[in-house]
């Protein structure tokens, strides 16, 4: 059996999906409403991004329902402004980050194929939440203490589920680590040892469509196609 | 609705490149009031090509070197 076949990780990735769900919906509602046009776009920008996200992660999940009541975690319908917002999301997608890039540790390249990509897209929907999480957090006001008491409650929600998946996770040798992790540049991953970790040796190789790379994990160097 | 919260915000120029050998260009601007916005920001709303690398730079840190004087 491989890793990624594992029941474990299949509960994980249809938690994954049933969330990034219930997260579309509210960015959908909200992607014309944003405080500012940046805002918007970014919203619309990550409604596309989870809706297809689920459908992968569903597609990897197969069969296999989630353990997690995703409806209760995000409280979607609970989100009446902009600082709700902020407080029920964010926290969501700062673990979604946290969890997707734990899987880029799966050693299953047909995993690694659908994973890679959305790892990648979270951690910008985390950087989006980090940064209004700083706008918000400093602001001695009616919206200020909705965000505070927001965020706090759906910590609390998303607190149990992130520790539930860390153990799952663990348990099939996959560690989280504290902060997402940043990927390369150029997001080519070690063909020895699956690494993320890599970095751009050379823009040209042996021939004119290949880079030389170099794994900072292995020490291994390789060529990737250049307009991958 | 709540009240949007008023804070302080800047323009950060938006620079991206789509393959290692080309140039840095400059794509346009954003608006935002802390770096983590201006990325997520800069990378949607500049989402046109699949760029391999992009950079936000607060336009307050930009030194002149050489500047198209302004008529008198």
């Amino acid at each position: 059996m491989t890793t990624a076949t594992r029941p474990g990780l299949k509960v994980v990735v249809a938690e994954l999906a049933a969330l990034k769900r219930q997260l579309r919906t509210i960015y959908v509602k909200w992607c014309v409403s944003g405080p500012t046009l940046e805002a918007s776009s970014a919203l619309a920008a990550m409604a596309q991004e989870e809706a297809g996200h689920a459908r992968v992660l569903a597609r990897l999940a197969g069969e296999v329902a989630p353990l997690v009541d995703a409806e209760r975690l995000v409280a979607a319908d609970a989100v009446a402004d902009w600082p709700t917002l902020v407080g029920h999301a964010g926290p969501v997608e700062v673990a979604l980050a946290a969890v997707t890039a734990g899987l880029r540790g799966v050693s299953d390249p047909e995993f690694q194929r659908n994973v890679g990509k959305i790892a990648v897209e979270e951690r910008y929907h985390a950087d989006f939440f980090v940064g209004c999480f700083k706008e918000l957090d400093g602001l001695d006001d009616p919206a200020g203490e909705l965000f505070r008491k927001s965020r706090h409650e759906t910590e609390g929600r998303v607190d149990a589920w992130l520790g539930s998946s860390t153990e799952l996770l663990a348990g099939l040798g996959v560690e989280l680590r504290d902060e997402p992790n940043p990927g390369s540049v150029l997001d080519v991953p070690c063909v020895h040892c699956g690494s993320i970790d890599t970095r751009l040796l050379s823009a040209f190789g042996g021939s004119l469509m290949t880079s030389l790379i170099r794994c900072n994990s292995c020490g291994a160097q390789f060529e990737a196609i250049r307009w991958r | 609705m709540t009240a949007l919260p008023q804070t302080e915000s800047q323009v950060y120029l938006v620079f991206a490149r789509l393959h290692p050998v080309d140039p840095l260009g400059h794509l346009g601007t954003v608006r935002a009031t802390n770096v983590d916005l201006a990325r997520a920001f800069a990378r949607t709303t500049y989402d046109e090509d699949k760029w391999i690398e992009m950079i936000v730079v607060p336009r307050d840190a930009v030194t002149w070197v050489k500047k198209v004087e302004e008529p008198a």
